[in-house]
């Protein structure tokens, strides 16, 4: 396979890049929120008391390990899930269905197959009215923010797992959106394609700054990209913890060389650990020397 | 491109191992009304193409078919969006198809000959017959398989309701309904000749009935050759419209099956 090029935006051949005014919204508050799920019988608690507060143009990192309810925690912010108690708050105002003020970007397969790579970033512009052929002018534009100008006319088969995720980014974002939920948006991809995924999706928001609500179970990825880290722990299902982020923005490469990288790496690591452990009963206590 | 080739050629190889196997056992047998040589059948090809009686038993099964074919399209489709918009009529409909569904359409000939006489109409009842179930069943089937991933973008995008219908669920039904017409328009096709051996007085069946008791033997193996050739004519030309309309789904029928 060719690897990708992850193409900056280019400024010669693009209209200047109208910053959408976000006028300090963007909010997210979620207030003793809880999620159970029944099923089987039995009820499942996803998530217990959740209360967390994520300020406009914020980035924020749900870190945890699997089955600690953070995709729930993003699906119940999307509109997707409903909470069993407590609220989740959008600038002041309960969120009660999905919009396209805060549109996902999932891990994979959720571009619509039978459309071209143009008409899925058109789609969204197409839903809050737009004539299909400025939607589509739209859309061109935020392809080629993600380096797939050349690419329009392809289907998502005919694209590698990386660019339909470049695709799915350029989707979120044509329709302007002030907050974007991001679902373990690049946990499929290649080691290679990550990275080069983590510093393009910076580039882009640092000239944006809508908030971000990051769901993933990498730390590095975490660390690299977040303000603030989000802990979720095991059994119960309640915020372990939460990290400010102190690596200095823009961010590049460098920034994983650094020691303030390196000790928040280390204590989030010790932490996840711990959490991971309580589904493997005593087991590590056991085989110590 | 070389193992497509290969696939044509060994293609080509097995039909005429039929057809050499074919000259020797009519040789051997040596009885041109139980088995004519394949040369007395392109000898009854070309009569028949220039009497014409071929191309109009052709046109009249052609003609039935189509009409038969359309009639279970329309149908079943209509069915099927009314199973999906107004639950109740599922529990309603689906026990008297489940009913219906194992009844060859050959048994449908004698009530057909009874309901609508001989003629155009009762071919017209079996071959819609033959046609509704299978695309009934896969356009229900389709109806069924969207993609949770798929309703969810495109609602955290903005789509409502009739968006939704018609850009995620419509699409994603669609190449499973194209499946139901194909399948359905090859056992129309089956019935049609079935409908015509009993109950019809023009046709491809008729035809190989007519001659079967004229002893016309080379005839009898016209009919059936080009009932064969037009059979597969209709698939092939189905699955190519099929890559062409929905390149996507042959992905995933690919990654399916590795």
């Amino acid at each position: 396979m060719a690897h990708e090029q992850l193409a900056l935006p280019s400024r010669q051949n693009t209209t200047p890049l109208p910053r959408p005014s976000l006028h300090g919204r963007g909010a997210v508050t979620l207030d003793s929120l809880s999620v159970r799920f029944a099923g089987g019988g039995r009820e499942a608690v996803a998530l217990a008391n959740v209360d967390l507060a994520i300020a406009p143009g914020e980035f924020v990192a749900i870190l945890g390990p699997s089955g600690c309810g953070k995709s729930t925690l993003l699906n119940v912010i999307a509109g997707f899930e409903r909470p069993s108690a407590g609220r989740v708050l959008v600038d002041g105002g309960p969120v009660s269905t999905p919009g396209p003020d805060r549109p996902v970007v999932f891990q994979q397969h959720s571009l619509f197959p039978w459309m071209s790579a143009l008409d899925n970033v058109a789609f969204g512009l197409r839903m809050a009215g737009q004539a299909s052929t400025r939607a589509r002018e739209r859309a061109r534009h935020y392809l080629g923010l993600v380096g797939l100008g050349d690419f329009h006319h392809r289907y998502p088969h005919e694209l590698s797992g990386g660019m339909q995720q470049r695709v799915g980014l350029a989707r979120a974002l044509a329709v302007e959106p002030t907050i974007l939920l991001m679902d373990e948006p690049f946990g499929a991809l290649d080691a290679q394609t990550r990275v080069l995924m983590q510093e393009q999706l910076l580039r882009l928001w640092e000239r944006w700054r809508h908030t971000v609500v990051f769901v993933t179970h990498d730390i590095d990825e975490a660390v690299f990209l977040a303000d603030r880290i989000v802990v979720l722990g095991l059994l119960p299902n309640i915020v372990r913890g939460a990290f400010d982020v102190a690596l200095s923005r823009p961010r590049s490469r460098g920034a994983r060389a650094s020691a303030a990288y390196q000790s928040l790496y280390n204590a989030l690591f010790d932490l996840i650990r711990q959490e991971s452990q309580k589904t493997f009963g005593t087991t590590d206590t056991v085989t110590a020397p | 491109m070389r193992p497509l080739v290969r696939a044509g050629l060994l293609g080509l190889t097995g039909i005429a191992l039929l057809f050499a196997a074919w000259t020797i056992a009519a040789r051997k047998l040596d009885n041109t009304i139980l088995l004519p040589p394949p040369t007395a059948l392109l000898a009854g090809l070309r009569e028949t193409l220039l009497d014409g009686t071929l191309v109009r038993d052709l046109a009249a099964s052609l003609k039935r078919v189509l009409c038969g074919f359309g009639l279970a399209a329309t149908t079943a489709l209509a069915l099927v969006v009314a199973t999906v918009s107004f639950r109740p009529m599922r529990q309603l409909v689906l026990p008297v198809l489940a009913l219906l569904r194992p009844i060859p359409p050959i048994a449908w000939v004698p009530i057909a000959i009874l309901w609508f006489g001989l003629g155009d109409s009762p071919s017209y009842f079996v071959t819609a017959v033959a046609a509704f179930f299978p695309i009934f069943v896969n356009s229900l089937a389709g109806v069924g398989i969207v993609e949770e991933q798929h309703l969810r973008a495109a609602r955290c995008l903005g789509a409502g309701r009739l968006a939704l219908i018609r850009f995620v669920y419509l699409p994603s039904a669609l190449p499973n309904v194209f499946t139901g017409l194909k399948v359905g328009l090859g056992q129309s096709w089956m019935a049609v000749v079935t409908a015509e051996l009993i109950a019809a007085q023009s046709g491809l069946g008729y035809m190989i009935e007519l001659n079967r008791l004229q002893l016309e033997t080379p005839r009898v193996l016209v009919g059936m050759l080009v009932i064969a050739v037009v059979g597969a004519l209709m698939t092939l030309s189905l699955s190519w419209a099929e890559t062409l309309l929905f390149p996507w789904r042959l992905q995933q029928r690919r990654k399916g099956t590795t």
